[in-house]
C-alpha cells in the first residue's frame, strides 16, 4: 500500500504537459521553469489530492460504522450539501479562493450542528433516526443547490458545477491538510477498538463496555469535521468515501485498527491517480476529478464485489 | 463473589408498566431462570438489570453498588450479557468477534495479553469452534452465530452472566453442553447466572432459583424446588402443565 502511494506521488509529479523526471529534479538537472511547475503547481495539487482522498476514506469508514451500514458514505448526512450551499453562495456572490473555502467549511459546520440538534433529542440517538434526519436535510440542501445553480450567470454556473463535481485545480496552499490527515488518522485509531464493537450494534457494544452514547457523538463529530475539511479543499468529490473503505474491507477485514490506516492510504493514492488522470487523459482539457473517480471507481468496485461474492460461496 | 440485589424494581416497555416492585437477592453459586409467556417481560427484566434500557425505577445493586453509577467498562468486567439476537453485517472473523469480549480489559492502543488470548481460546473450545476461528462470523448459520456470541460472553468471564435464551437456535447436544458449562461455572467458580428460558425442562434441570413472571403483573421469585409445580406453571403459561416422573427426574409437559 505504501509502495502504491509512493508510485502514485511519483507519477502525479512527473506526468503532465511538461514531463519531468524526478531523478533530474533531485540532481538539479531541470530548468527553473520545470522546477516551478513542480513546486507551485503539481506538488500542492498532489498533496491536496492525497489529503482529500485520505480524509474522505477515513470519514467514509467512520460513517459506515456509525450508521451500521456498509453503504453509508461521508455525504449521506448532508455535510456536503451544507458545504455546497455555502460554497456556491460564495461563488454566486462573485467571490473566489479563500471565501469559497470559508463558505464551504461554514456550510459543513452548520449542517453538522443542524443534524445533531435535530436528531439528538432525548437519550435515544439511534442510527436510524440519525440517518433519516441527515438524509432529509441532505435533500433540503440539494433543493437549495438547484435554486442557486439556476439563479447564477452562465460563467458562475460553470464554476459551481466544477465545484460540485469536485475540482482540485484551484488549490493553492494545501499544507494545512497534512496535519489534518494525521489527526484524523490518530483519532480513528484511538476509536478503533470501540468502533469494532459499535459495528455489532449499540446494545452489544454497551454490554461489552463501550460508552455508546459518547462514542457515537465523538464519531459523528469526527466524521463530519473530516468530511468538512475534505470538501473545503476539493469540492464534493464522489465515490471515494463510499468505495474505498468498502473495497479495503474486502481485503483486510472489518477490524478498524487495520481498516482505518489502510483506507487512509488507499483513498489518498486512489484520488491522486484519479486526479493525475483527470488532467492528463484529455490534455489540455482538465476533467473534474469527480468524473474520473466515478468512471474508474464504479466498475472496479462492482467487479471486486462480485469476485468476493463468488469466493465466499 | 457476586451479589445481585433488586430493590423494588419496576420494569416496563415504552410507556407500559409490566411489573412493579420486584425485589430479590441473588448471589454467587446460584443459577436463576426467568420464566414467563411470550412478551411477559423476561428480556425486559434482563436488559433492565444490564442497564441496556434507559428508564427504571427502583434500584439494582451489584455487590452493594448501584449498577447505573458504574462506568460501562467497569460494569462489563463484572457483568456479561448474552443478547438474543447478534448481528453485525461487518465481516469480522470468529476470533475477532470472541476477542471483543475482552474489550473492557484491553487499552485502546494495547494488544490482547496472553491471558486474554487463553480465555478466548478456551471459550472457542467450549463452543466447539476452536478449529474455525479465522472464518468470517457474519456468514455462519444461526446456531453457529449463537455459539460465537456465547463464546464472547465466556471470554468476557464476568462474575454475573445474564443470558437471554442461551439455548435458542442450538442443537440438542449443544443446548445441554452449553448449559452444563454455565452450570459448572456457577458451581465450581462461584459465578452467578441468570437466564431467560422457554423450556421448562431445561430450567428444571439447571436452575437453582426461578423468577416467574405471570400475566397481569404478578411475579414470584425463589428456589426452584419451591416454585416449580403444576399450579404455578399452569397459571404462568395460561395452559395446563403436567408432570411425569421418570428415572428420578421430573419432566414437564403441556396438557
Amino acid at each position: 500500500m505504501l509502495l502504491v502511494t509512493a508510485g502514485a506521488f511519483y507519477w502525479s509529479l512527473s506526468a503532465g504537459a511538461v514531463p519531468v523526471s524526478l531523478f533530474d529534479l533531485v540532481q538539479g538537472n531541470v530548468s527553473s521553469m520545470e522546477q516551478r511547475v513542480i513546486e507551485q503547481l503539481r506538488l500542492p495539487r498532489a498533496i491536496a489530492a492525497f489529503s482529500v482522498g485520505a480524509l474522505l476514506a477515513i470519514a467514509g469508514t467512520l460513517m459506515q460504522v456509525l450508521l451500521r451500514n456498509p453503504l453509508a458514505e461521508p455525504y449521506v448526512l448532508g455535510i456536503s450539501g451544507g458545504s455546497a450551499v455555502g460554497a456556491l453562495s460564495a461563488i454566486l456572490l462573485g467571490s473566489s479562493g479563500l471565501l469559497i473555502s470559508m463558505g464551504a467549511f461554514g456550510g459543513a459546520l452548520v449542517s453538522m450542528l443542524l443534524v445533531f440538534a435535530l436528531s439528538a433529542r432525548g437519550s435515544d440517538w439511534s442510527s436510524n433516526r440519525l440517518l433519516l434526519t441527515g438524509v432529509v436535510l441532505a435533500s433540503g440542501w440539494s433543493a437549495i443547490i438547484s435554486m442557486l445553480l439556476l439563479s447564477g450567470s452562465e460563467q458562475s454556473m460553470k464554476g459551481m458545477l466544477f465545484w460540485l463535481m469536485g475540482d482540485l485545480s484551484n488549490v493553492k496552499s494545501p499544507a494545512w491538510s497534512i496535519p489534518v490527515v494525521l489527526l484524523a488518522l490518530a483519532a480513528g485509531l484511538l476509536m478503533a477498538p470501540s468502533l469494532d464493537l459499535l459495528a455489532r450494534g449499540d446494545a452489544q457494544a454497551a454490554a461489552l463496555g463501550v460508552e455508546t452514547g459518547r462514542l457515537r457523538i465523538v464519531c459523528y463529530i469526527a466524521a463530519s469535521m473530516v468530511t468538512g475539511c475534505a470538501v473545503t479543499l476539493g469540492g464534493t468529490i464522489g465515490f471515494v468515501g463510499l468505495i474505498v473503505p468498502h473495497t479495503i474491507r474486502l481485503f483486510v477485514g472489518a477490524s478498524h485498527r487495520a481498516l482505518i490506516p489502510a483506507s487512509c492510504l488507499a483513498g489518498g493514492a486512489f484520488l491522486l491517480i484519479a486526479d493525475t488522470l483527470s488532467r492528463t487523459i484529455v490534455a489540455p482539457t482538465q476533467l473534474p476529478v469527480g468524473v474520473v473517480t466515478a468512471v474508474i471507481g464504479v466498475p472496479i468496485f462492482l467487479y471486486l464485489l462480485n469476485l468476493r461474492a463468488h469466493m465466499v460461496r | 463473589m457476586a451479589e445481585l440485589t433488586l430493590e423494588s424494581l419496576s420494569i416496563g416497555r415504552g410507556d407500559k408498566a409490566l411489573y412493579r416492585d420486584i425485589s430479590l437477592a441473588a448471589s454467587a453459586s446460584q443459577f436463576w431462570g426467568i420464566l414467563g409467556e411470550n412478551g411477559a417481560g423476561k428480556t425486559t427484566l434482563l436488559h433492565t438489570i444490564a442497564r441496556l434500557l434507559g428508564r427504571q425505577s427502583g434500584r439494582i445493586l451489584l455487590n452493594g453498588v448501584e449498577v447505573r453509577k458504574l462506568p460501562r467498562k467497569m460494569l462489563a468486567r463484572k457483568m456479561g450479557v448474552l443478547l438474543q439476537a447478534a448481528d453485525s453485517g461487518f465481516p469480522f472473523t470468529i476470533y475477532e468477534s470472541v476477542m471483543a469480549g475482552r474489550y473492557a480489559y484491553i487499552s485502546p492502543w494495547g494488544k490482547p495479553s496472553e491471558y486474554d488470548e487463553s480465555l478466548v481460546s478456551q471459550a472457542l473450545t467450549a463452543v466447539g469452534l476452536a478449529h474455525r476461528q479465522t472464518e468470517r462470523a457474519d456468514i455462519l448459520s444461526g446456531g453457529e452465530q449463537r455459539r460465537v456470541a456465547i463464546a464472547t460472553v465466556l471470554a468476557q468471564s464476568p462474575d454475573v452472566y445474564l443470558l437471554d435464551e442461551p439455548a435458542n437456535h442450538l442443537d440438542l447436544k449443544f443446548q445441554v453442553k452449553i448449559l452444563q458449562h454455565f452450570s459448572s461455572l456457577v458451581k465450581e467458580h462461584k459465578r452467578l447466572a441468570m437466564m431467560t428460558v422457554h423450556d421448562i425442562n431445561l430450567a428444571a434441570r439447571f436452575c437453582t432459583h426461578l423468577v416467574m413472571l405471570f400475566p397481569e403483573g404478578r411475579w414470584l421469585a425463589g428456589p426452584t424446588a419451591k416454585l416449580l409445580n403444576s399450579d404455578n406453571l399452569s397459571q404462568l403459561y395460561s395452559h395446563p402443565v403436567h408432570s411425569l416422573v421418570d428415572g428420578g427426574r421430573t419432566l414437564w409437559y403441556p396438557g
